[in-house]
């Protein structure tokens, strides 16, 4: 058969970043937007050297590479298809506007990490 | 000869008219909020590789009344997003899998389970880990 | 065999002097009416009534002009769905006295085109029908002594072959979507429909998926065009109404899912493997 769309494979990244988001999501933000800006983490965590030379662990790159661009992705084809929902027009322009942000957005997060 | 039939005009509020869709749009939603504080992650990692004083500013921030509303609303539809995923993701399998049938209240709970120990793993890394 | 006498008495119309029940009914009579516009009528109530004994009674009491769809009167034929007070319901499963003493609003269903006041027009379904194939294809390809891709008289030879046999476990892997009456109440819970009316939709997806999942049958490849359009499965969002109106416990969302499982599953080896196996 042939495609005239790719809308299976915008799809199946979705569900892969639905999947994961559920998972991870809430306990990241329980980490990082609670428990460390109000100070309830263990010291290490409030000493930039050794945060960093955590983050340059490559599993821990690694996984927040998979996680952040699968969850933006996700997000991405919500918001993409909400646009849809709410009578806003679906043209390439809101496919630019949500897919390729998410897109553009892990690119750089996929160099930030490979420099860090 | 057959009339055509009448067309009804479309109502562009749609989703305030049942209950079910209005959830259905909370539950899309959680996507911008999900999304935004992916972005602000990002924020912080640009921050951590740009040296000390960047980092210490971004965390700073992070404890703004501001930021942490929302990083509150964040938490909130993060779970609404867990919760319905978690709802629908049997609806996607096979009713038979290697042989069995798939139960969906099993699947449900399965999932639930997976993501305690995936929060407790996080966390107990955190705080014996570190 | 003697058939015992049914006790009528409740059908009889009640006196005047018992409690009534408003029905806000959707008028629309082509060439008569420019646009639909609700009419009052007020009813006796019986207790044991369902919309349809009202609206038959309203039709041989009140206004004989008033159209709707029935048959069966027992959720089988999936004639009579329409909108009580918003909600996509079978008339012949749904009684006055789940509303009573309220009045109830009666609409055509939703997101389809109205032929005559509860009478939907439902050829654009039937033409999305057709295009999924809801039927067997092939049947005898598997039988003993069945050649796959036989020609159509080929299979009134092979049925003295053998039958095609199906395991209970088989069987389990469809029949809930085979127990669709294609009454449409999930289309009028469909706000993508409602947006697309292209949208392949609910049931014609769920009975998609019912010969798609059939082992007798296959014609996977017959039904992919229509479902792996971006108007077939892709339109949905899993809103999840479809399944939570539908009368016969089909469950069209789920089948929706499982359909884009398969789609993607074709898009990718589409890509994997070679031209000519596609
Ligand atoms: S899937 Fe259910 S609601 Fe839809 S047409 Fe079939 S029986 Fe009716
Ligand atoms: S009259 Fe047949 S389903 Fe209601």
């Amino acid at each position: 058969m042939r495609w005239k769309h790719h809308e299976p494979f915008f799809w199946s990244l979705f569900g892969a970043g639905g999947v994961i988001s559920a998972f991870c999501v809430p306990v990241m933000v329980l980490l990082t937007g609670f428990l460390l800006p109000l100070h309830l983490l263990p010291e290490a965590a409030y000493n930039y050297e050794s945060l960093h030379a955590l983050a340059q662990n490559l599993w821990v790159k690694g996984a927040i590479l998979v996680i952040v661009a699968l969850s933006l992705w996700h997000c991405a084809h919500r918001i993409f298809h909400g646009l849809h929902d709410v009578g806003v027009s679906t043209g390439p322009l809101a496919r630019t506007l949500t897919y390729g942000l998410a897109g553009l957005s892990s690119l750089a997060l996929l160099i930030l990490l490979l420099t860090l | 000869m057959r009339q055509s039939p009448y067309h009804r005009p479309r109502d562009p509020f749609w989703y305030m008219r049942r209950s079910v869709y209005r959830r259905y749009m909370v539950r899309e939603a959680t996507s911008v909020f999900i999304g935004l504080w992916m972005l602000n992650l990002i924020l912080g990692i640009l921050q951590l590789s740009r040296g000390e004083a960047a980092w210490t500013a971004w965390l700073t921030w992070q404890q703004h009344p501001l930021m942490l509303t929302f990083s509150g609303l964040t938490l909130i539809m993060a779970m609404v997003h867990t919760t319905t995923w978690f709802a629908i993701a049997p609806k996607a399998m096979p009713k038979f899998i290697a042989g069995k049938a798939v139960v969906h209240q099993q699947v449900v709970i399965g999932h639930w389970l997976v993501f305690g120990l995936v929060s407790l793993f996080l966390l107990v890394a955190v705080y014996w880990g570190a | 065999m003697t058939i015992p006498a049914t006790d009528n008495t409740s059908e009889t119309a009640p006196s005047k002097s018992e409690a009534g029940i408003t029905l806000e009914i959707l008028r629309y009579i082509p060439g008569t009416h420019s646009e639909p516009t609700f009419q009052r009528f007020e009813i006796p109530y019986v207790e044991d009534w369902s919309m349809l004994d009202a609206l038959g009674y309203i039709k041989d009491e009140l206004d004989s002009s008033l159209s709707y769809r029935w048959s069966c009167r027992m959720a089988v034929c999936g004639s009579c769905g329409m909108m009580f007070d918003g909600v996509p319901k079978l008339a012949c499963e749904t009684f006055l006295r789940d509303y009573y003493p309220r009045p109830i609003r009666v609409e055509p269903l939703e997101n389809f085109g109205i032929e005559r006041d509860l009478v939907i027009d439902q050829e654009p379904f039937l033409e999305k029908l057709e295009s999924v194939k809801p039927y067997i294809i092939d049947a005898m390809a598997n039988a003993p002594s069945g050649k796959p891709g036989a020609p159509a008289g080929h299979e009134r030879e092979t049925i003295q072959a053998g039958e095609n046999r199906q395991t209970p476990k088989e069987l389990a892997l469809f029949d809930q979507y085979s127990m669709c009456i294609n009454c449409l109440l999930c289309y009028s819970a469909c706000p993508q429909f409602g947006l697309n009316p292209a949208f392949l939709g609910p049931a014609a997806i769920s009975l998609a998926h019912r010969y798609n999942q059939d082992n007798r049958d296959q014609g996977n490849a017959d039904r992919a065009p229509a479902l792996n359009e971006e108007d077939g499965v892709w339109s949905c969002t899993f809103v999840g109404y479809c399944s939570e109106v539908c009368p016969k416990s089909v469950d069209p969302a789920s089948a929706i899912q499982q359909e884009k499982v398969r789609g993607a599953t074709d898009w990718a080896l589409s890509w994997l493997l070679p031209k000519g196996a596609r």
